[in-house]
């Protein structure tokens, strides 16, 4: 009880450092630190980060990191994003409200090639965002629906969240990412839905059909999709069959944007170093978090915390679904005023083995948990897209028509959380049908 | 800034020039590390799918550059302050209060890039010392991995000192940018 007592008191140090605005991986680090020395003398917490920081970092399939990011990086600056937007508003032109809808199946198409959702995001909003207020379609809405579409690079792999999932729990990551597919398609059909319903109830939201295109201009703008296609299937397929490890997949699909990028023209060898550049500090800043959480559930393990907390669960006879209940709960309102990435570092290592020793499945519980990130990401005050959608904007909307606009998206995000939730069958059919 | 004592002023600007300089060569390898592991990954890959041939020793030499393609872009993140914090309750305190608490975030930072660098350094020392190398089909010299773990942790030392040194003679953080952050 004094060893679960040292880690509370640590967790409470952390989140105290966290609001005095302490970056979160050195908050993670300074808990850690002071708790191992207190728990199992100063050699040993220090012995402990003599090791961790180049075992971590030299984990092969950590590789699968920046291949993911260097892909979605170099794919943005290619010109494809704008070119699926294009190509979706051609075939939507006559449906009311089929902007909204080409924002959707744009993101849905970008997020098979792409694991950032700020990426995603801040993209569809210089693209889109102008000619939807052009149009005349509701400048809070717009916002909100690319802010929630930017998400879908979470759930559909690749996905870095799930990378940086598996990395936590030693779960697969190919099986995780194959696991997104199906809760990918779902979250992108329901918005499909609701935005289709929303419009009949508000009709202000979206002004009455104007264009119309040729056939022939809809048959060409599918020329867009096959390099989509391509390296979808390239990677999502290696992955599914057996082929590739994340890793060598992410660099296949790293290689084909490059190639991609250079034949569309719009790709100079500046742009190259840039995207090398952004690339190394976005995983820099990932990993460092990732090192203060791999450092955290080092503390968790010394002190026994997760072992004790079940037996709590245990002697108390608390129905699994209860706890699984609370999770949510507690991870909607954290979502709300934590960072998506730190929020899940810092309670995945306890959050997860606590879920699987009450019997759910790993691979289920991991895309509840990325729905779960993509939902933080959207609710304010502190979802990330949604500042990078108006810092994106160049002052089109604010910052109070934004958080305006994707309540709709929020609803339609917990509805899509409520089915999986039922029907877990959506998301363990395809990883269980994997290739060994 | 013109009341600071100059021969701070002129310690700081040396100090900032001599890490700006250490960060952006750290930065250099670290991006050229992402370019091999790229390349690396990919001709193992393709010449296993096409040739039936994989690339000997590929998740050796990744394993490798991802530790420096990591460790030393972290001194980047942390001279551009994009390491991810929590700024929702410091945002609402008065000015002052807001210095306190940076000052207190960027003495930690110092602390644990100190003891990081230190540890790593120890680790370093050791792999030196056998010229530790990987044990799979090609020997990739972990060593080196090891070394740009220290140098990583050092440099970035030296930044967050530096933007100590700027905390306390002009009360902010001179090389501070706006945010940004990929997930």
């Amino acid at each position: 009880m004094e060893q679960l007592l040292l880690a509370i008191t640590c967790l409470a140090g952390m989140l105290f450092l966290l609001s005095l605005g302490v970056p979160v991986a050195i908050a993670m680090i300074t808990a850690s630190f002071i708790g191992l020395t207190l728990s199992a003398g100063m050699d040993f917490a220090l012995t402990n980060f003599m090791t961790l920081p180049y075992a971590a970092a030299s984990s092969f399939n950590f590789a699968a990191i920046p291949t993911f990011v260097a892909m979605g990086i170099i794919f943005g600056k290619s010109g494809l994003a704008a070119s699926l937007f294009k190509a979706a508003d051609i075939w939507l032109a006559k449906v009311r409200g089929g902007l909204y809808m080409a924002v959707v199946i744009a993101s849905a198409a970008f997020g098979a090639i792409n694991g950032s959702t700020i990426v995603g995001a801040a993209l569809f909003t210089k693209i889109a965002l102008p000619e939807m207020i052009k149009l005349g379609y509701d400048r809070a809405t717009s916002a909100g629906c690319i802010v929630g579409a930017g998400t879908f690079s979470a759930m559909i792999p690749p996905s870095i969240t799930m990378v940086l999932y598996g990395l936590l729990t030693n779960e697969s990551i190919g099986r995780i990412l194959i696991a997104g597919i199906i809760p990918g398609i779902l979250t992108a059909v329901v918005y499909l839905v609701g935005i289709f319903v929303m419009i009949r109830i508000k009709k202000h939201w979206a002004p009455p059909v104007t264009r119309s295109f040729t056939a022939k201009e809809k048959v060409q703008s599918l020329a867009t999709l096959v390099p989509v296609a391509l390296v979808f299937i390239i990677i999502v397929g290696g992955i599914y069959a057996g082929f590739v490890a994340p890793a060598s997949a992410g660099a296949i699909g790293a290689l084909s944007a490059l190639i991609i990028a250079i034949a569309m023209r719009k790709f100079k060898f500046l742009d190259f170093t840039d995207s090398m550049k952004e690339t190394a500090a976005t995983t820099a800043i990932l990993f460092f978090i990732v090192i203060g959480g791999l450092a955290f559930s080092r503390l968790l393990l010394v002190t026994g915390t997760v072992d004790a907390l079940l037996d709590v669960i245990k002697t108390n006879e608390i129905p699994p679904w209860v706890i699984m209940t609370v999770i949510i709960l507690i991870y909607l309102v954290l979502g709300c005023v934590m960072d998506s990435i730190s929020m899940m570092v810092m309670t995945v290592p306890i959050v997860h083995p606590i879920v699987v020793g009450l019997g759910f499945d790993p691979i289920w519980f991991a895309i509840i948990m990325v729905k779960m990130i993509e939902l933080s990401v959207i609710t304010p005050p502190v979802g990330l897209n949604l500042y990078a959608v108006q810092s994106s904007s160049d002052g089109l909307v604010t910052t109070g028509q934004v958080f305006r606009g994707v309540t709709p998206f929020i609803i339609l995000e917990l509805i899509v959380l409520g089915i999986l939730f039922l029907v877990p069958g959506m998301v363990t059919l395809l990883p269980n049908l994997m290739i060994n | 800034m013109t009341q600071t004592a100059p021969t701070s002023l002129l310690l700081y600007r040396a100090l900032d020039r001599v890490s700006a300089t250490m960060v952006m060569l750290a930065m250099v390898v670290s991006g050229a590390s992402v370019a091999t592991i790229i390349a690396v990954n990919s001709i193992d890959t393709l010449g296993r799918a096409v040739f039936n041939k994989p690339m000997m020793g590929a998740v050796e030499i990744t394993e490798l550059f991802l530790a420096m393609c990591i460790i030393l872009a972290i001194p980047y993140a942390q001279r551009k302050l994009s390491h991810i914090e929590i700024d929702m309750f410091t945002q609402r305190c008065s000015p002052t209060l807001k210095k306190i608490f940076l000052f207190i975030a960027i003495v930690l930072t110092v602390l644990v890039f100190f003891m990081l660098m230190v540890q790593s350094y120890e680790s370093a020392k050791a792999s030196v010392k056998t010229f530790e190398s990987s044990a799979g089909y090609l020997s990739v010299p972990v060593w080196i991995g090891k070394i740009s773990v220290t140098i990583g942790f050092g440099i970035a030392l030296l930044e967050s000192l530096t933007q100590l040194f700027a905390l306390i003679l002009f009360g902010r953080l001179s090389t501070a940018e706006p945010k940004q952050v990929a997930h």
